[in-house]
């Protein structure tokens, strides 16, 4: 029996990281509301609030932006977090962007795998997805790699790689290896055999190791 | 290594070439070329005889061999990344309990799997204990890549003309020996009137005492009492080797061996031009030898009259003059044949002097004992199984042609003479090397031939054992109802014997790979192409024998009750 997530994100009893940017059906941008707290490992999970549902994302890349007004140049010995304590104007001025590929979603009580039926909203409150959520969605949705094919198609072994390390704290090695062999299966039956022996030089060599 | 299950679904295919089916589960080693299979079709089951079997996904397995993790996931690629895929023909299909020959195939994504003893039973039928206990049937072997028993029913087998084909060491006398032993059994049961039928009488000419004496593994070690051996008193066997005598009345007991004595006085031109080509005769020759052998048999009846002033009133057969060294001389002084003859004579003579080393040729036809083979086949009196033994003449090409064409004349001839008789049972005639006797080139003379032409409506048919199928007369071939064939090499020989099956061509590589000790049958006996390896023949003939025993005091039991009743 799963937790209700969605009463639990509304609760107010997790800090939310950050707030949607730009979106659509396959993935969406945020951006962090602070600068420091809570940085995001490439590959982990984040939850959109939607209201009536969550959006699952997996975070694959990352950028800093500065708000107009803001001068990048600085030649004080002050590092980041001197600067941020002096001046709460690099608080206020940088950010992080953050671009997600929906993997999944949380709506009536049930996990769903895949793009969502609804995308998020601009200014829609992104959180930290939790062990359980983790746990739980994968669980429910049979440890179904089917995302994996658009990374892979990109050749973008880092965030797969990543990908697993994240889920590694999340999950057992079992449950691991069982995602990581739908994915062998997704990537044949996709007809991109071809992307395989990479995937397993470079995921599967470090799954080995677990 | 145990055998992993076996899945599969149809991906493609027609009836013509076969169905391709995509292993979903199971590594290609499971699979046989020549396993049975079957596919779960939408309205039918079908079953599936595996023709080829090929890797798919040659280019990602050779890029995968570089990356060392690959094998440990060997076993999730299968199916969707590393492909493999196997040809099927469509034998046969099941249809609320109706068995029949393959009309269509299987839908697409039809699963696929391996036949179970109740496919095979379905299909090839079961053997019910009551049919085995009255020696009805019998287990020849298990069907490959398949669970269960394959049973032989000998009663249609033995309606017609039959072949076993496989080149040497293939296993050809073995399955000979078992399927002999089913008829033998059947034919016991018959006459004890367990089921309603004519009994069948053997005549089996054992070029390599396999049959008579022991059967022998592929190194030439026995491994058991052949078919004479454990039939026991239902058999009598001949050899022409009178060294061979001793030994096989080890095996069977006084009384049950006879010495195979040839008249050589019954030798006929016919006979040796039947054997031109082992004599090596010359066109010139063959035109001239009925005219020689005739003017040596007036020579022989003149001087046994006295006309010639001869010694002896004895009958010399013709043939004695041609391979006895002194008989020759006294040919060439008596004046029969002039001078322009003598070099054709003495070429005749130095090719038929290796019939002097024949001592089973006998000049008295007294002891002629082919008289006595024919007798027990085609009297109504006559119920034993015949076995001629070729011992130490087994290696003798022109020993052995020579009698079993002797035989075979005699039989055909007593047949013909019996014309309108029927035999009131059935006869068959087991031949080994048989294309040296059913050559297309010996058409119709060859008396072997003209048996399998033309004496079957009678109840006579052969058992053919070759292995070289090709070099048979193709009408012979075309009569042989049921086919056992093993491993052959030269592609004439596969073509010649798979041209009875439909889709002669997708058997083919079957008969190129197919491994010893296992057979492709079909024909009336198996409607549905099946590939077996055989019983172990040991295990076989302890199955068989214990019926034989069985029915034997079932035999004796109703003697004493007839004689209680008297």
């Amino acid at each position: 029996m799963s937790l209700d997530y969605l009463g639990y994100y509304h609760s107010g009893s997790l800090r939310p990281i950050g707030k949607v940017l730009d979106s659509d059906y396959s993935g969406f941008q945020f951006y962090t509301l602070r600068l420091l707290e809570r940085r995001l490992e490439q590959g982990s999970l984040v939850v959109v609030d939607l209201g009536d549902g969550l959006v699952i994302g997996l975070v694959s890349s990352m950028r800093n932006v500065t708000r107009r007004g803001f001068e990048p140049i600085s030649k004080t010995e002050m590092g980041l977090t001197d600067m941020i304590s002096e001046t709460g104007e690099v608080e206020d001025l940088v950010t992080t962007v953050y671009t997600c590929r929906s993997i999944g979603y949380y709506s009536e009580g049930v996990f769903g795998k895949g793009g969502p039926p609804k995308a998020p909203l601009i200014y829609q409150l992104v959180y930290e997805a939790t062990d359980s959520l983790v746990k739980d969605f994968y669980r429910n949705t049979g440890f179904d790699a089917s995302y994996i094919l658009g990374i892979a198609l990109r050749d973008d072994w880092a965030t797969l790689v990543n990908h697993f390390k994240y889920l590694s704290r999340h999950l057992s090695p079992e449950e691991l290896k069982r995602l990581f062999i739908s994915g062998l299966k997704v990537l044949g039956e996709a007809d991109l055999s071809n992307r395989i022996p990479a995937y397993i030089r470079e995921v599967g060599s470090w799954l080995r190791l677990l | 290594m145990a055998e992993a299950p076996i899945e599969g679904v149809v991906v493609g295919g027609s009836l013509e070439s076969g169905v391709r089916v995509k292993l979903t589960r199971g590594s290609s080693e499971d699979v046989y070329v020549g396993g049975l299979f079957v596919a779960e079709g939408l309205r039918r089951r079908y079953l599936l005889l595996a023709t080829n079997i090929a890797h798919m996904d040659e280019g990602l397995a050779s890029k995968l061999s570089s990356v060392e993790e690959a094998r440990d996931y060997l076993d999730h690629l299968r199916g969707s990344s590393l492909r493999t895929v196997f040809s099927a023909v469509v034998v046969g299909q099941e249809e609320g309990g109706i068995v029949e020959g393959a009309k269509t195939i299987p839908d697409y994504l039809s699963r696929v799997r391996k036949a179970t003893s109740t496919d095979v039973a379905v299909f090839y039928g079961s053997l019910k204990p009551d049919e085995e206990e009255r020696g009805l049937k019998t287990v020849i072997g298990a069907p490959l890549g398949a669970e269960g028993l394959l049973p032989i029913d000998p009663g249609p087998l033995a309606l017609t003309s039959f072949a076993i084909y496989g080149k040497s060491g293939t296993g050809k006398t073995v399955l000979g020996n078992m399927v002999a032993l089913a008829i033998a059994l059947r034919s016991y049961a018959a006459r004890l009137g367990l089921i309603d039928e004519p009994p069948v009488q053997l005549l089996i000419l054992d070029m390599h005492s396999e049959y008579g004496y022991y059967v022998k593994d592929q190194y030439g070690s026995p491994i058991e009492r052949g078919f004479a051996g454990i039939v026991g008193s239902e058999a009598i066997v001949y050899t022409p080797d009178s060294e061979f005598v001793k030994d096989l009345e080890r095996v069977h007991g006084r009384g049950m061996v006879r010495q195979l004595r040839v008249y050589a006085g019954s030798i006929e031109p016919e006979d040796l031009l039947l054997m031109s080509r082992m004599f090596n005769l010359t066109e010139h020759q063959q035109v001239v030898l009925w005219s020689i052998a005739a003017r040596i048999r007036k020579f022989v009846s003149d001087r046994s009259r006295g006309l010639l002033g001869g010694e002896t009133s004895d009958k010399i057969p013709w043939i004695t003059y041609l391979y006895k060294d002194e008989l020759f001389k006294e040919l060439l002084r008596s004046g029969v044949f002039d001078d322009r003859e003598v070099p054709t004579l003495r070429s005749l003579h130095r090719k038929f002097r290796i019939l002097s080393r024949y001592d089973f040729l006998v000049e008295d036809e007294r002891l002629d004992s082919i008289g006595e083979v024919v007798e027990e086949l085609v009297s109504p009196t006559g119920t034993r199984h015949v076995v001629v033994s070729f011992g130490k003449y087994g290696n003798d090409v022109v020993a052995y042609m020579l009698i079993t064409n002797m035989v075979a004349r005699r039989l055909w001839e007593e047949a013909e003479r019996r014309l309108g008789e029927g035999f009131g049972k059935r006869i068959v005639i087991y031949v080994e090397e048989a294309h040296k006797f059913l050559d297309p080139r010996l058409r119709e003379n060859s008396p072997m031939g003209r048996i399998a032409r033309e004496l079957r409506k009678r109840g006579v048919v052969l058992c053919i054992i070759d292995q070289t199928p090709s070099q048979i007369d193709p009408d012979v071939r075309g009569m042989t109802w049921n086919v056992f064939a093993s491993m052959l090499g030269d592609d004439r020989d596969i073509e010649a014997a798979s041209i009875n099956l439909p889709q002669s061509r997708l058997f083919k590589p079957i008969l190129r790979v197919i491994d010893r000790q296992h057979f492709l049958a079909f024909g009336t006996t198996y409607k549905f192409p099946v590939v077996f390896r055989t019983l172990d023949y040991r295990e076989y003939v302890s199955r068989v024998s214990r019926i034989f025993d069985k029915l034997k005091i079932e035999a004796g039991k109703r003697k004493v009750d007839i004689s209680d009743e008297l």
